[in-house]
Parts: C-alpha cells; structure tokens; sequence
C-alpha cells in the first residue's frame, strides 16, 4: 500500500466508513509492523533483560479514536506496534530509558514527564526501524496506576476523559493524582541522591535520620493516595448511577 | 504467548480472551480481524486488542485495565 493509499485509508476510518474491506486493509498494514515490533521486543528481552508486554498491532477502536481525535493521518500514527515497560521508580526509568536509547542509531525519546499529557506522566522511547515505528513505554509503578486508572475512567465514564475533558470533578481528581505521582517522583529522586551521597562512607546519624524521614514520607503519601482513590471509586459510582 | 481480548469499554468487561502461542502470530491477527468484521455486521463498538507477554501474569500486571475494576485499581500497589 502506498502512502497516500494508506492516509485515504484513514480518512474512510475516520469518517466512520468502516467497511469490512477497510479493516481487512487496516489489518494488512498492521500485520506490516510485526517485523519490526519482533526486532525491538527481542533486543529489548534479550540484549536488556527487560520483560515487555507487547501491543503487536493497535485496535482498530484505537486507531479511529485517535485518527478523529488528532489532525494525524494513518501513516503519521507512531504507536502501532509497541510494547510496555513497567519499573519500580524514577531511577529505574531513567536507567532504562538511557540503556533502550542506546539499542539501535535510529530513535528518538518523549519524555512525558517534563510536558505531561492531560496528566499522562511516562518515557516513550520510539524506534524507526525501515521506516516503521515501535513505540516502547517506559512506566514507573505509579505513573503505570496513574494511566490504567485514567483509561478505565475513560472506558466507564467518558472517552474523553483521558484527553483532559469530561466532568469537572473526574479532571480534577486525575490533575490532583498526576501532581502527587510527580511528588513521588521527587521524593525518590531525593531518597537515591542521599543514598549516593552516603553510600561510601557511614551513614551519619543525621543523614540516616533524613533518609528514614524521606521515606516515611513516601510511605505516608502513598497510603494517603490510596485512600483518596477509594474515595474517588465511590464518588465515580455515584456520578454514574446519575447519568443512568 | 498472544493474547486477542475482545474489550466492552462501556461495561469495563472483558467478554473473550483467546490465547495463542507464539508461533500463532499469524492466526491471531487473523482471529483479530474475524472479531472485528463480525462486530460489523453486527454494529457493536467493541475494542479487539492484540497483546503479547510472557504470561498471563505478566499481561494482568501491565494491562490492569481490561481485567480489574475501578474499585480492584485502588488497592495498594
């Protein structure tokens, strides 16, 4: 398929024309990416130890969500093929993200923690591979809760959710719940600095104290976060049993 | 292994999840894209994902959202 067949592919996709002949068409082109997205999965596996859970073709859902939503077309879609990994903290994700951007010469990195995404916090570290793309999400734990639990509010509630819209007090609670992540994230940078900083010498009794302090602080927030997302499923079915 | 679910996002639910080995990469997205032309005749709006991990663990890890509840996502992680 060329190209421009291929955005006029997605321009049928987009205007809902989804004939049975347009998904066989989209399921061939998706098919195109398994060369690619096998190359990445088992460098990745193999050279970094990394366990991945893949994403071998995007959903047509998916992609007609996406092509309606955003002015791409088929062939600008980079997250076709792709595959997710999900670590511990902050300096996991650094350590990862730095050692996949060294897999391949052609590869370039997002970083959705600077310029979060409706609150969406994540590396995705981008492959071009012959001229397809695979794209590798690199997740911290929470930044990981943080987009499953975005997703589901978006699968339940209101597709719209996950692009920053829907009921004021959803978004709110999903801006609140990013910033605390990006909080985490701060604490755990400033936990492994410490560390560092005393790792070769005894730590002093101050330096300990900090540290335990730090972390009971992280402990302390987490158990708060986690409280407030159960306030959260019992507001949501709330709205829910009013829009019904 | 290959994972095809077949999602209702409305009703958060997974309503097939077909397990295929890794040699199967073919008859999955064919089974995909069978899935997927029924619902058409069929005018549901459902979401046929295609996934792979090395189990069925490591896929309930990293795509909560198809098996869990809202309610589930909120336990301590």
């Amino acid at each position: 398929m060329t190209k421009t067949q291929l955005d006029k592919l997605g321009e049928r996709i987009k205007k809902g024309d989804v004939s049975n002949e347009n998904l066989t068409l989209l399921n061939e082109y998706r098919r195109t990416f398994g060369e690619a997205y096998n190359f990445i999965v088992f460098k990745v596996r193999n050279e970094l130890g990394q366990r991945t859970t893949g994403r071998r073709a995007k959903s047509t859902a998916s992609i007609t969500d996406k092509l309606r939503r955003e002015s791409v077309r088929l062939s600008q879609v980079q997250d076709i093929a792709g595959c997710r990994i999900v670590v511990s903290d902050i300096l996991e994700q650094d350590r990862v993200v730095e050692q996949l951007s060294k897999l391949t010469d052609h590869v370039s990195i997002v970083d959705r923690r600077t310029r979060p995404s409706h609150g969406y916090r994540a590396v995705h570290v981008i492959f071009n591979v012959k001229g397809q793309l695979v794209e590798v999400q690199v997740r911290t734990r929470l930044q990981h809760l943080w987009a499953e639990w975005c997703e589901k509010l978006s699968d339940i509630f209101d597709p719209n959710i996950k692009y920053g819209q829907g009921p004021d007090s959803i978004v709110r609670s999903l801006k609140a719940f990013s910033a605390a992540v990006s909080e985490f994230e701060k604490l755990e940078s400033e936990l492994a600095a410490l560390k560092e900083r005393f790792s070769t010498e005894e730590l002093l009794p101050e330096a300990r104290k900090l540290i335990t302090k730090l972390k009971n602080d992280y402990r302390r927030k987490k158990a708060n976060l986690i409280v407030s997302l159960k306030e959260e499923v019992k507001a949501v079915s709330s709205l829910r049993r009013k829009r019904k | 292994m290959i994972f095809l679910i077949d999602y209702d996002r409305r009703h958060g639910k997974i309503i097939s999840l077909t397990r295929f080995s890794d040699s199967q990469q073919s008859e999955a997205t064919d089974a995909q894209l069978a899935i997927e032309i029924e619902h058409n005749r069929l005018g549901i709006h459902r979401e046929v994902a295609l996934l792979e991990a090395s189990s069925e663990a490591a896929l309930r890890r990293t795509h909560r959202r198809y098996f869990e509840s809202l309610a589930t996502l909120a336990e301590p992680v």
